[in-house]
């Protein structure tokens, strides 16, 4: 049975917010972290930035413009190098 | 030699590895920053991994392999090149990107995502990051690896990740604070006065 986390204040909060953000945090703790965020203002004006920081830097990831042209390059590639149907 | 029957291996690769290419090229493009380099470096990531196909362990992570392949095949590259300089350096604080927040909020910056144009300004700092933090922050938080994951294409243990991952973001952060400043944006007189400092509150 999981052991509930003991209350977290705004140091424990705010050390945690990436791991929680990231989905490292056990559910204990990620419940402890949830309960104190609900009533710390301050704490979620930190959360909010770090969650909109790390969205934002999701959004840099490019799909490739042209991927069939790229597997066909890669393709040739290794079928030249021995690669069977 | 090849006698024109296909391997098993063969049909295995195209199984598993081939769908993965397009996985491969958006962070070979994350990694290089440059379309064509990065398009090499997918090309001689399949090469690689092709030649290397008997040492890949059927059930294991083919995307966390060919990961690892596409990374040592950019800083081969890089090498080359000596434009990248791998740096060993110690844990971080984990407060840390709250506490330069906290002070960005005393400068009237607490809402600078909103007030600069950030997609750009977040790329040139994610640009300026060096390896092995921009590896770290790609996998993370562009190809949503966990600390574990990450640690294995980088063979760094998961509490390394985590550290070196908290550097990389201040250091985002720290960027665009500094862009932000730099335009002329914050002023003291804006500030809230609510956002505590952790460490501070709580010594």
């Amino acid at each position: 049975m999981m052991q509930p986390s003991p209350p977290f204040d705004c140091a424990q909060t705010v050390a945690a917010l990436w791991d929680f953000l990231d989905r490292e945090t056990p559910p204990s703790k990620a419940a402890a972290i949830e309960a104190h965020l609900a009533g710390c203002a301050d704490c979620r004006a930190h959360f909010r930035f770090e969650q909109r920081l790390k969205g934002e830097l999701a959004a840099l990831a490019e799909p490739h413009p042209d991927p069939a042209s790229l597997r066909a390059r890669v393709l040739g590639m290794l079928e030249a190098a021995g690669l069977g149907a | 030699m090849n006698d024109g029957v296909p391997r098993p291996s063969d049909t295995e690769f195209r199984a598993l590895a081939l769908p993965l290419l397009e996985d491969i090229a958006r962070f070979a493009r994350s990694l290089t920053r440059d379309p064509t380099e990065a398009d090499d470096v997918v090309q001689e990531t399949f090469l690689q991994a092709y030649r290397g196909w008997h040492t890949f362990r059927p059930g294991s992570d083919c995307r966390g392999w060919l990961f690892t392949i596409c990374r040592h095949e950019f800083l081969r590259t890089r090498r080359k090149r000596a434009l990248t300089h791998e740096r060993v350096e110690g844990d971080d604080d984990a407060t840390a990107t709250a506490l330069e927040h906290a002070g960005a909020v005393r400068d009237g910056l607490g809402d600078l995502l909103d007030r600069i144009d950030v997609g750009p300004a977040i790329r040139r700092a994610v640009d300026a990051l060096g390896e092995p933090h921009h590896s770290i922050l790609v996998l993370v938080d562009l190809e949503q690896l966990s600390y574990e994951e990450a640690g294995r294409v980088l063979d760094i243990p998961p509490g390394t990740v985590r550290s070196r991952l908290y550097r990389a973001r201040r250091q985002v952060q720290r960027t665009l604070i500094e862009h932000a400043r730099d335009m002329g944006l914050g002023s003291p007189a804006r500030a809230p006065s609510a956002v505590p400092l952790p460490s501070e509150e709580h010594a």
